[in-house]
């Protein structure tokens, strides 16, 4: 086993990734940028050095620098988390030729499936349904050319893309220019690499993954599916587990049919298999993931599988811990991806302080995050702040913990989705799963009304009584020591002080 | 202390008679007895009528106050009354004249210029594209006009709030 890791990564993920390994008893080495010098990864690290300036490509996205970093620090290994390097070929690559070990599949491996385009061929020659489109990059003009023969609508996507990032719908001819252009700086802004290529556009389908893990004694498993219908910007938003849609015949079939592309492939470490699935049953295979999901949690959730140290011991080359006879789904698990964004003024992004954080607590809960309170969430990165997973003996109770814990979840400073999540939460056709990927875009498109306005007046009083109370302050040696930062503490202390 | 607040447009009258807790605050109109307690930082816990209320709150600008009750988040503006009132921060300038200013909505990069000086542009045209958080927000003239004034350039650090654009 590893003496060290290091985590070429930020935000939650890296906290996740510290926290399997602090339970493994393994060193961890943090990264971080100039942005990150307070980020809750480097406080919870045994070591942690700085990477670079903010922007990701001059930090997070630096070979040299992070394998420099684990040199020095000692790390024999490296965890890449999700986004930023970890589907990189060249990195995997770069590991391997300085003897690192590199926390997930071989740079084989994410060359022959992890590119969109070569996992459609790698897909479609193992026998494995896939959406019609284009197998290889495009310049603009075969773009055109592509458009001409799928027929609108399509979907323009970035090779090297993933996380819903660098991905583009056109159903008109005057939007392709512009979506092309978005398509190609965002994904060179976010992947380094602004190859693209098209589609065509399946509407009304679900989203629906297999989460597979492999050895490399050849054992590969499937860990059931994972329901990411509800979508935003091609942003899941609601995840969970199992589907409400997939029988165990079908999680059969799109399990083996995962199990045969990682197979021809030569894949190892966790991967997801994205697959679009039609009203009548039928998949089709969309992409793989070469790494670990931004939702592996909820298939945490049901299997009792952590995945994380699973990546772990396969990367040191240790058998799968289980068999597939051996995985049983228990329960059901549903995340919900905590944004700072203002779901009120069109999902602006929303950066800056952590001004009061207070988190739902009970059974059957977890939360995957990196903020504190007081902490800064900066504009250079992903605006992901927290992952609220619950689990439930079945889907009820799921939704009601759910619905229950985002009701406890105070986030105040940034803008959060949370209330587009209680909406959503509460729609009839989120209950009955009556949804498909373009559900959540038609629904929002009806415009999304600010908070129902039930605790209003007792709103309205208690910001008045903040402002009453915060007026009358009796000059006390507590309030001259400065750094009294609220009226309410001063209050407290006060209070605190006369029951002295 | 009697307050004017804001919330969603639509004005409120409160006063809060006294101090200590309980205390009678009357908000338009009718009056409740609010026994309140503060713990750490913002925190605090209302009881009206016997009716037990989770809150929260936190002064986002002055005057401005994100209040959280109960799962929901309002924005308030408060007044106090007698007070001169606070200068609006108004961040989208729209005036009768057909002037269009467009500003940042968040801090950020200009990803891209979509128009030139002197453009036509109509109606929901996309004017700038502004980047944070690697996600792409395009900015739209809500009416026609024609470009006055481009503030910034591709690939500039904006703040939130700043003006890109002028249209008229």
């Amino acid at each position: 086993m590893f003496n060290k890791i290091l985590i070429a990564n930020r935000g939650e993920i890296a906290v996740r990734v510290i926290r399997a390994c602090r339970e493994m008893g393994i060193g961890t080495v943090a990264v971080y940028s100039e942005a990150d010098r307070a980020a809750l990864h480097v406080r919870l690290a045994d070591e942690a050095y700085l990477i670079g300036p903010a922007p990701s490509p001059q930090s997070y996205l630096k070979i040299d620098r992070i394998i420099e970093t684990a040199r020095l620090a000692g790390a024999t290994a490296i965890h890449p988390g999700y986004g930023f390097l970890s589907e990189n070929a060249e990195f995997a690559m770069r590991c391997e030729e300085e003897g690192l070990i590199f926390i997930g599949p071989s740079s084989h491996a994410i060359r022959a499936v992890g590119g969109k385009t070569s996992g459609r061929r790698l897909a479609s020659q193992a026998g494995v349904p896939v959406v019609p489109g284009t197998t290889r990059d495009l310049t603009d003009l075969e773009v055109v050319q592509a458009v001409r023969e799928i027929g609108l609508p399509i979907v323009i996507k970035a090779s090297a893309g993933g996380g819903g990032k660098g991905m583009r719908i056109v159903s008109t001819e005057a939007m392709l220019a512009s979506a092309i252009r978005a398509t190609r700086s965002e994904a060179s802004a976010a992947f380094g690499n602004a190859a693209i290529y098209v589609e065509r556009y399946v509407g009304a389908a679900r989203h629906i993954e297999i989460q597979v893990m492999a050895d490399t004694r050849g054992n590969v498993v499937y860990l059931g599916e994972r329901e990411c219908s509800l979508q935003r910007r091609h942003q899941k938003v609601i995840e969970e587990s199992p589907s409400p849609f997939v029988d165990p015949e079908l999680r059969r079939r799109m399990g083996e049919a995962a199990v045969k592309v990682a197979r021809a492939a030569d894949y190892t470490n966790a991967g997801t298999m994205e697959f679009l699935v039609d009203p009548s049953k039928n998949f089709y295979f969309l992409e793989m993931n070469t790494r670990l999901q931004v939702e592996h949690p909820i298939t945490e959730m049901v299997t009792g599988l952590d995945l994380v140290k699973e990546q772990i011991r396969i990367a040191a080359g240790e058998v799968l811990s289980v068999r597939q006879d051996e995985i049983r789904l228990r329960g059901h698990a549903i995340e919900c991806r905590i944004y700072a964004e203002d779901p009120f003024n069109n999902f602006m992004p929303s950066p800056g302080r952590i001004r009061a954080l207070r988190t739902p607590g009970g059974p059957g809960l977890r939360i995957e995050s990196a903020i504190y309170e007081g902490c800064d969430v900066p504009i250079h990165y992903d605006p992901l702040i927290s992952k609220l997973v619950v689990w439930g003996r079945d889907r009820g109770e799921a939704i009601a913990r759910v619905r229950r814990a985002l009701a406890e979840y105070v986030i105040l400073g940034v803008k959060t989705n949370i209330p587009f999540h209680r909406k959503v939460l509460d729609l009839s056709q989120f209950v009955t799963s009556q949804i498909n990927t373009e559900f959540l875009e038609s629904w929002l498109a009806k415009g999304l009304s600010p908070e129902n306005g039930a605790f209003a007046e007792i709103a309205l009083i208690a910001g008045a009584l903040y402002l009453h109370t915060r007026k009358r302050p009796t000059p006390t040696p507590v309030a001259q020591s400065g750094q009294v930062d609220s009226s309410w503490k001063l209050a407290a202390r006060q209070d605190g002080l006369r029951r002295r | 202390m009697i307050y004017s607040a804001d919330l969603q447009g639509t004005n409120h009258k409160l006063a809060v008679k006294g101090t200590g807790s309980p205390v009678p605050v009357e908000v338009n109109g009718h009056t409740y007895e609010v026994d309140f307690s503060a713990a750490d930082g913002s925190l605090l816990s209302l009881l009206v009528m016997g009716r037990s209320y989770d809150a929260d709150v936190v002064e986002e600008e002055e005057g401005v106050l994100a209040v959280w009750v109960e799962g929901e988040t309002y924005r308030i503006e408060y007044q106090e009354e007698g007070r001169r009132p606070r200068r609006s921060t108004g961040a989208t300038g729209h005036s009768v004249s057909g002037r269009q200013v467009i500003t940042a909505p968040m801090p950020g990069k200009v990803a891209a210029l979509l128009v030139s000086p002197a453009q036509e542009v109509g109606a929901g045209q996309g004017v700038i594209v502004i980047e944070a958080m690697k996600m792409e927000n395009e900015l739209k003239a809500s009416r026609p006009g024609v470009i006055k004034e481009i503030m910034v350039q591709e690939g500039a650090a904006v703040g939130g709030g700043d003006v890109l654009i002028v249209i008229e």
